[in-house]
């Protein structure tokens, strides 16, 4: 009950000797279990009882991923760079709103529902209306994902900025402390963690986002390589750009995990 | 794991007769993440021995394994070395004649007080015929819920929650009852209340009783005898036998006698260089 | 954990003013109201083309004019999603209780899980579609894959977190796993098991959306992108506002379910 520490001060390194042990003990199973599924896929796809034409062997999508690799990876640009552009956007705009909203009642009381609206209705139902307003290229495609990838990190602001306890604030004004001083000294560090996780749900959408807007004009990027193999039933393309786009997914992810790690790690040294 | 243990210990029962005591602990040893940098000796090679109808306490500073030997008794961690039985069988796994209080009272949230105490009757799939239900309701009545039968836990203060425990913890009449610091939660005032309530419910049961807390009165109050553990890795140090007789009123905690025996107990318990 | 004194909830009792209980409602719909205006006013005063920026009035025009058509692609849309959210949580339900009871399986399976659940799973629909085909069954199958995920998860991290000492009780008490979890694990679950279903239900609407999106010949989703091309605007939003009931009325549903389980729970 006494224990008022900040967060952040999580233990998260052990033992350098142990840390190989640990890791055996967490790596070793998924990776058997990974690859019994592959070995499993690779003999049923070489034995005839999956259909290649439905699911084709491991070896063979590795196969086209390679030989595809760089029509692949030219799509990958815009479906990269604007999912980048879109979650930047959503986050600025998103932590900034988050904010405002959190210091004054009356903009919470009026908009908070709002967002909460906007987070239970289906979002992407809204993708074609955008396209009609913004044409049907890169922006678009950006300004959409924006859009959907906007209100979690607002969310996520909103709530942080709630979860010091009240007994710091009690602390902060009897330290007489300023609004904007302990806005930096105790909301902040608080709301740190929630605003990360916002912003990571928040990648998530914003390559949705991106995804989708492709899907739809059917132009250029990922979306549009994954909807055109499916068409022609060129699974093997299809699955390569699936990895391919995840692949993306899991760059921007790692900016985000790299940077919530810095801003971690300043708030440790301080 | 501790296969050779079980065996060992199997051994010993079948050879040495008469066991000494109801409860019986042989050079007990307990070593957690043996082999790793994070070895740690939580509780030292030990013996003692509780004999039936006998309440124990276990007294030491907070982290020195005596709530480790506890579950040891209970049967919920093994032993690194040396053996445990209980009634003259070796204890390897939890058995339904022990009952355990934990230092929360771990109660079910979605059920009412009277369910949360018929509850060992569902986890240990027995049927919960209306003399067990009757039992439930007179033992509840004792430890004063009166009137509180309906109620979730959410609605009891912290004491109450406590009662409940104490009261399904007897509700299967457990012949041996094992107690982890069951009160320290609690501020002093309900505390001694509580101490009270389970004074009176041991006098009536009269169960054999292991009770561990790093409170020196409380253990002086409610105990046959006093087990004073070191620091990790624990080991007993001191043991001590309480003169007063039954029932015990909060009154003994006034005389000199029991104030000495505190005293005692205190210079016997290892602090923490600061 | 150690319990304390818990502050009394902030709800408003009864010798609240009438006035300041409506407050937190009055407000939102105010502001609600006043965009609905503002935009009418905005569409009338700039004199917006209506493929552009329908005003809330034809929209609303498109709803009843059209009411027939809508509620033809709804009921698709509405069969698929329910559907597939029904198997999304026999199934993440299901999976989450196989696995507490072996920890080899857990440790095996859960990694690779999380990492499939970082990748957006929308980008798959394609690939349901190669599978399963065209029709209502691919929309399905795709509503039960992308909700699968976030009640898998809760319902595992539930599992996972409940209270150490109610384990050891029900070992203590000799109770066997299967009881453990019966009487125990599986109710402790339930809050965690509601903020899946949460996400879940959302999921699975957009699942259904972008499936029609794709293909099909129903559905809201088609309904959409048909009018879209036919610059429909105001048959576009007509269907949006639909699919926003719809949004609302499932979550409020799951909402309701979460709301009686805190009951029983005795909250």
């Amino acid at each position: 009950m006494t224990d008022l520490g900040l967060p952040f001060q999580r233990n998260l390194w052990l033992g350098i000797g142990d840390l190989g042990r640990d890791a055996a003990r967490l790596v070793v199973p998924p990776v058997a279990a990974a690859a019994l599924l592959f070995g499993g896929w690779e003999l049923l796809s070489r034995n005839g009882v999956l259909s290649a034409r439905l699911l084709p062997a491991p070896s063979k999508v590795f196969e086209t991923f390679v030989r595809s690799l760089g029509v692949l990876l030219d799509q990958a640009q815009p479906t990269f760079w604007g999912a980048l552009a879109g979650i930047l956007l959503a986050a600025l705009l998103g932590i900034a709103l988050g904010i405002a909203v959190s210091y004054s009642r009356a903009l919470m009381q009026a908009v908070y529902p709002t967002i909460v609206f906007f987070q239970l209705i289906p979002k992407v139902a809204l993708a074609p209306v955008f396209l009609l307003w913004f044409g049907t290229g890169f922006d678009a495609n950006v300004i959409f994902s924006v859009f959907i990838a906007f209100f979690p990190v607002v969310v996520a602001t909103i709530t942080g900025l709630q979860a010091a306890p009240p007994s710091y604030e009690r602390l902060c004004q009897a330290l007489m402390m300023s609004r904007f001083r302990m806005f930096l000294a105790v909301k902040l560090p608080f709301a740190l963690p929630h605003i990360f996780s916002g912003l990571r749900i928040g990648v998530t959408f914003a390559v949705i986002g991106v995804v989708l807007g492709e899907f739809i004009t059917a132009q250029t990027g990922l979306g549009y390589i994954i909807l055109f193999s499916a068409n022609n039933f060129e699974t093997a393309l299809l699955l390569s750009a699936i990895l391919l786009l995840c692949g993306v997914g899991m760059a921007l992810f790692s900016i985000f995990l790299a940077l919530e790690m810095i801003v971690t790690r300043f708030y440790d040294s301080r | 794991m501790n296969a050779n243990a079980t065996l060992l210990a199997a051994a010993e029962v079948a050879s040495s007769a008469p066991s000494p005591g109801y409860v019986a602990i042989d050079q007990v040893r307990k070593i957690y993440n043996a082999g790793t940098r994070h070895q740690v000796e939580a509780v030292a090679p030990t013996s003692f021995s509780v004999k039936a109808g006998e309440f124990v306490s276990l007294l030491g500073p907070s982290g020195c394994g005596k709530s480790t030997l506890l579950m040891m008794i209970a049967g919920l961690e093994a032993p690194t070395q040396g053996s445990i039985s209980v009634a003259g069988r070796a204890m390897t796994s939890p058995r339904a004649e022990t009952g355990i209080m934990f230092q929360d009272p771990t109660l079910l949230p979605w059920k009412s007080a009277l369910d949360n105490v018929l509850f060992p009757f569902r986890a240990m799939n027995r049927p919960v015929e209306p003399e067990i239900v009757e039992r439930a309701s007179t033992l509840l009545d004792h430890v004063g819920l009166q009137g509180f039968h309906g109620h979730k836990p959410r609605q009891l203060s912290g004491g109450m929650r406590q009662r409940v425990a104490i009261c399904r913890a007897l509700v299967y009449e457990p012949d041996l009852l094992l107690m982890d610091e069951p009160f320290s939660a609690l501020d002093a005032i309900t505390r001694d209340e509580m101490n009270l309530v389970l004074m009176k419910m041991w006098e009536e049961h009269h169960r054999t009783a292991v009770f561990v807390t790093h409170s020196i009165r409380e253990a002086v109050f409610l105990s046959d005898r006093v087990l004073v553990m070191s620091r990790r890795p624990g080991r007993i140090i001191e043991d001590v036998r309480i003169p007063f007789s039954r029932p015990r009123g909060l009154e003994i905690g006034e005389t000199i006698e029991f104030n000495e025996i505190c005293g005692h107990l205190r210079s016997k318990i290892e602090h923490r260089p600061h | 954990m150690v319990s304390t004194a818990e502050a009394p909830p902030a709800i408003a009792t009864a010798d609240t003013p009438i006035l300041e209980r409506l407050r937190p409602l009055m407000l939102p719909t105010a502001f609600a109201a006043g965009v609905l205006l503002a935009w009418q006013a905005v569409v009338f005063v700039f004199d917006y083309p209506k493929v552009i920026l329908p005003a809330p009035s034809d929209i609303f025009a498109a709803l009843t004019g059209n009411f027939a058509e809508i509620w033809q692609h709804t009921v698709p849309t509405i069969r698929d999603t329910l559907a597939g959210f029904v198997l999304a949580a026999l199934f993440g339900v299901g999976f989450a209780s196989l696995l507490s009871f072996s920890k080899l399986l857990r440790d095996a399976i859960y990694p690779l899980i999380v990492v499939i659940q970082l990748v957006p799973k929308i980008a798959w629909t394609p690939l349901f579609i190669v599978w399963v085909g065209i029709g209502w069954q691919s929309h399905l199958t795709i509503a039960t894959f992308i909700g699968f995920f976030p009640i898998f998860i809760a319902m595992m991290a539930g599992l996972e977190s409940t209270d150490r000492s109610l384990v050891r009780l029900c070992q203590g008490l000799t109770a066997t796993p299967g009881r453990a979890f019966w009487l125990v694990r599986l109710p402790a679950s339930m809050p965690y098991l509601f903020a899946g279903l949460k996400i879940a239900i959302t999921l699975a609407v957009i699942g259904v959306i972008v499936a029609e999106f794709i293909s099909a010949s129903e559905g809201l989703g088609f309904l959409i992108l048909k009018s879209a091309a036919l610059l429909q605007t105001d048959v576009i939003f007509a269907a949006i506002t639909v699919l926003c009931v719809l949004g609302l009325v499932f979550y409020g549903a799951v909402h309701a379910g979460e709301i009686a389980v805190r009951k029983w729970r005795g909250e």
